[in-house]
């Protein structure tokens, strides 16, 4: 579900408008669109944003999130600059590639690697249904840190993740108790903190910042929509207001105190129901 | 990434006519050059057409932080009436059992309001409510055993946990064989608001120890 970017070549076209338009809240991408969202994880590092060449986010600030942006599928240029750099011409990550297929929902995180320097990832953002009454955890390591474990209060439900990899749970809806610990251990770096991974949603969780400089932070997204219906309503469980048919199997007392009622019942049932 | 050329061209040419529209809101353009026309002064200027230096496109912007992720506090229905046909019942929140059903409280005589959905009241989506017609920990009937004879137009009043009274009027009475019920379109979390409640009818069948229909009611807000 992940990519590694690496540089390629040289910002795209000059004189394209602005690439990076049309912004819409949607959740998934129609057609031949594609879903982009933005994170900055770059501790300490306001920026601006260039795609294609053309300043798209002035003074981004580290925790922030920009989009969800619904944009034609293709490839994106992206170069990262200093906020007060006069273009792109001296990026300080990229110019990067994001390749956005259609239908397809993506996040481009700035963030540190392991070891401290800045990079950008192209998550793809898990926007597959979930079951009825579930909601989806990605947790995702884009922190200066060595591998890590999630801990859901003692237990650790993901072991071992490192940058920039990422684990996804489907879980119960509800509030997961979770804290990041250094892998096989249970002291937390971070948290722990109340995460509300709620229905039909993919609650995505970053780890970002500096083990080092003592400013790791949980940075959260979230992809509303992806929530099934029950498959049935099972409301009854004896008979007793069925309509035609139910003569033989009459199980005592409580139907004949309920005959009135279920006359009624069987007369809407014969007017209203197509023939079985 | 091989495909990138012929994409970013389509791609280009797609959105070069919607750039006009993403002016509004731009807060400032930033480094005005000397021969720059001028910046757009207020949010609602008709835009020049610019050659020298587009506005920023309008990029929502959030912040990450944990505590923006509180759960959503939607204020709960506690009771259903209809006065018509002296329907009453109190309301518990509910959820799905694990066979992917919807949850339905084990008394007949209280209604399970499906809490993943909207609330009775909210400006969006479907508020779904349903009750068991009869059942075993009931050991008879339960007032939604007279959900059928329900008639278009009767009121249908929900009252919320801060005392609140939504009131619905009933626009459809279906009832549907089990396999037939599209429950996505039940269970709709955009769109108009209304009220579906939901009950068992038809014929029961005994192995299955199950209702061969379901009866669908649906109301719309009063006033709206």
């Amino acid at each position: 579900m992940r990519t590694r970017l690496f540089s390629a070549g040289t910002a795209g076209a000059a004189g394209l408008a602005l690439a990076m338009v049309a912004a819409a809240p949607a959740t998934a991408a129609t057609d031949d669109m594609a879903m982009l969202s933005v994170l900055h994880g770059v501790p300490d590092l306001t920026v601006d944003v260039y795609v294609d060449g053309e300043l798209t986010l002035d003074d981004f600030e580290p925790g922030d999130l920009a989009g969800p942006l619904e944009l034609p599928a293709g490839t994106y240029s992206v170069a990262i600059t200093a906020a007060d750099a006069a273009d792109d011409s001296e990026p300080a990550i990229g110019p990067i590639d994001l390749p956005l297929e259609a239908g397809m929902n993506y996040t481009a995180a700035a963030h540190l690697t392991a070891e401290g320097e800045p990079t950008a990832s192209l998550f793809t953002n898990d926007i597959s249904a979930t079951e009825a009454g579930e909601g989806r955890l990605t947790v995702r390591h884009a922190a200066a840190a060595p591998a890590v474990d999630i801990l859901a209060g003692e237990d650790a439900v993901i072991t071992n993740l490192s940058n920039p990899d990422e684990e996804i749970l489907n879980l119960p809806a509800g509030t997961v108790p979770a804290a990041v610990a250094a892998t096989g251990t249970t002291e937390p770096v971070i948290g722990p903190a109340d995460v509300n991974v709620a229905e039909g949603v993919n609650t995505i969780v970053y780890a970002w910042g500096s083990l080092e400089d003592d400013n790791l932070d949980l940075a959260v997204q979230t992809i509303e929509g992806l929530h099934s219906s029950p498959s049935g309503v099972p409301s009854g469980e004896l008979g007793l207001a069925a309509g035609s048919s139910t003569a033989p199997w009459l199980i005592g007392g409580a139907l004949l105190l309920a005959a009135g009622g279920a006359t009624l019942v069987v007369r809407r049932q014969q007017l209203a129901t197509a023939n079985r | 990434m091989s495909r990138s050329t012929t994409r970013r061209g389509r791609a280009a040419a797609a959105v070069i006519s919607a750039t006009v529209l993403v002016l509004a809101g731009c807060s400032s353009t930033q480094d005005d050059t000397a021969d720059a026309p001028a910046p757009v002064t207020s949010p609602t200027a008709e835009p020049e057409p610019e050659e020298t230096r587009p506005p920023l496109p309008d990029v929502p912007v959030q912040s990450t932080d944990l505590e923006a992720l509180a759960a959503s506090a939607a204020v709960e229905p506690t009771s259903l009436t209809i006065p018509a046909l002296d329907i009453s019942l109190p309301i518990d929140p509910v959820g799905v059992e694990e066979d992917g059903q919807m949850e339905i409280p084990p008394l007949a005589e209280r209604a399970g309001w499906y809490r993943y959905g909207a609330s009775p009241g909210e400006e969006d989506g479907t508020a779904v409510v349903a009750a068991h017609v009869d059942s075993v920990a009931s050991a008879g009937m339960g007032p939604f055993a007279k959900l059928m004879d329900v008639e278009e137009g009767d009121t249908v009043e929900v009252t919320l946990a801060d005392g609140a009274t939504v009131e619905y009027s009933v626009t459809d009475v279906t009832v549907l064989a089990k396999p037939q019920v599209t429950w996505p379109e039940v269970f709709v979390r955009d769109g108009e608001h209304r009220l579906v409640l939901v009950t068992c009818g038809g014929t029961f069948e005994r192995e299955a120890r199950s209702y061969t229909d379901n009866v669908i009611v649906t109301a719309v807000p009063v006033g709206a």
